[in-house]
């Protein structure tokens, strides 16, 4: 757990500079979920239009300035669902031509997302949902939850030097009996944290969403509108023109 | 067991994003009729917890992958529809954020491990509360049950919808069920002992309050 637990310095990589990383958040949803549903539609044997999709997503990490062993660590996730789609050509008819689609939309969807949480911080990933008007209890929700995941990591790390302080030793498997209320009372001392992190807010005028502070506001520029038509003529030509 | 992009075929997608969002659209009605705003952080905290417990996943050969679920816990703690919609939230920031089942499946993840565990799975413990005896061993142990019997269902719609409703061959369903069924009793065993601890400490925050146990409410006016 701990906030270098979650893909491992995503939040650094995310924070950094790049023409990709200056685009407005909404740009940036929009145009790689439209990609990711394009992709997805796409019936087995529509090979060019694979390979188009997958070369802009290449185009956008290498202007995203990402670093290609950041990028392939990331995409491990996808590993079992590659395994899955190399399994069909033994069990399915034309599993060939089917497991390489499904592989090949695995790996768009994920590296699709990566790209996208890879270029923006997660509080402007946030303000993007909430400025495309998601509902608000869904985002204050997501909000709490961000907040309480780095609560968590911090009373982890916290109750574990307690407990071995006192001369728990994972090495025994008789001590594991101990992980259940360890993780009992972790959910107990996070929430009673957590309480009091909410009536401070609430006490200093919090009501439902982070202020935005001037240099935060967010407006559609031109760069925006120039990367969402781009990428929606290509979209529109890769599906219509190449299956 | 999250199912990524392209393990479903796009019919599936398209059906299975618009019933879940009519799922969220019910619950976000449901629960805005009732949410008291100081139980915000509550939410926050279970789906913080789930999301943390389903970092831990084991693959499984033929199939997607396993780890603790988390619904059926999320469900008897905060009601069926904030637990369902504490559900979504964890999904869609793993789907957004961490590339952890796709986009275009997330309609299909929180029908079959939202919804379905969070709604099941109170509902299977509002029935189990009620005809077994108001002590805190059977209370426990209808949080066990519901836990178990609502990870086993959920893989098993999992994998209707990536067989049936997806390109992969009808082997991944005794695969899904069969590791899920053994998968469940760590669920079981997670879920029991943190509601065993809230029981014990803070029952005032278990959304169903007609059912506690006999010390445990005693201990509850306590409090108060």
């Amino acid at each position: 757990m701990g906030s270098g637990h979650h893909g491992g310095g995503v939040e650094a990589v995310a924070a950094g500079d790049s023409p990709m990383h200056r685009l407005d958040p909404r740009a940036k949803i929009v145009g790689l979920i439209g990609l990711v549903i394009v992709a997805v539609s796409l019936p087995p044997g529509a090979w060019t239009a694979f390979a188009s999709i997958l070369a802009i997503l290449v185009g956008l990490v290498i202007i995203a300035r990402l670093r290609p062993p950041y990028v392939l660590r990331r995409m491990t996730i996808e590993i079992p669902f590659l395994i899955a789609a190399a399994m069909l050509p033994f069990t399915v008819e034309d599993g060939l031509a089917l497991g390489a689609a499904v592989g090949l939309k695995v790996t768009i969807g994920v590296l699709a997302m990566v790209i996208l949480s890879s270029t923006t911080p997660f509080p402007r990933l946030l303000r993007g949902f909430e400025l495309l008007k998601a509902p608000r209890l869904i985002t204050v929700i997501v909000a709490f939850m961000w907040r309480y995941l780095h609560v968590l990591g911090e009373e982890v790390s916290r109750m574990k030097r307690a407990r071995e302080a006192r001369g728990y030793s994972a090495n025994w498997l008789w001590q594991a009996t101990s992980t259940g209320p360890l993780i009992a009372t972790l959910f107990i001392r996070s929430l009673e944290r957590g309480e009091r992190v909410y009536l401070a807010m609430a006490s200093r005028g919090y009501e439902g969403s982070m202020p935005t502070m001037a240099a935060e506001r967010m407006a559609i520029r031109t760069r925006d509108l120039a990367f969402l038509s781009t990428f929606a003529i290509a979209l529109a030509s890769i599906r219509i023109l190449l299956p | 067991m999250h199912i990524p992009d392209g393990l479903v075929d796009p019919a599936t997608a398209v059906v299975t994003t618009a019933v879940g969002a009519g799922l969220v659209a019910y619950a976000l009605k449901k629960s805005r009729e009732t949410l008291d705003d100081r139980r915000i952080p509550i939410v926050g905290l279970t789906a913080a917890f789930v999301f943390a417990a389903q970092m831990v996943t084991f693959p499984i050969a033929g199939g997607t992958s396993a780890h603790l679920l988390g619904g059926a816990m999320a469900g008897i703690l905060l009601g069926p529809w904030l637990g369902g919609l504490a559900m979504t939230v964890v999904y869609l920031v793993q789907a957004i954020g961490f590339a952890d089942g796709g986009i275009t499946a997330l309609g299909a993840n929180v029908i079959a491990v939202g919804f379905l565990p969070a709604v099941g799975g109170y509902y299977l413990f509002r029935v189990l509360t009620r005809i077994l005896s108001a002590t805190r061993m059977s209370y426990l142990g209808s949080v066990a049950a519901a836990s178990w019997a609502t990870t086993v269902a959920a893989s098993a719609l999992v994998a209707t919808f990536i067989s049936f409703g997806g390109p992969l061959p009808l082997i991944a369903f005794p695969i899904m069920i069969g590791v899920h069924a053994v998968v469940g009793f760590g669920e079981a065993v997670i879920s029991t002992s943190v509601i065993a601890a809230i029981l014990g400490t803070r029952p005032d925050l278990i959304f169903d309050q007609d059912r506690l146990p006999e010390p445990a409410a005693q201990s509850s006016e306590e409090v108060a």
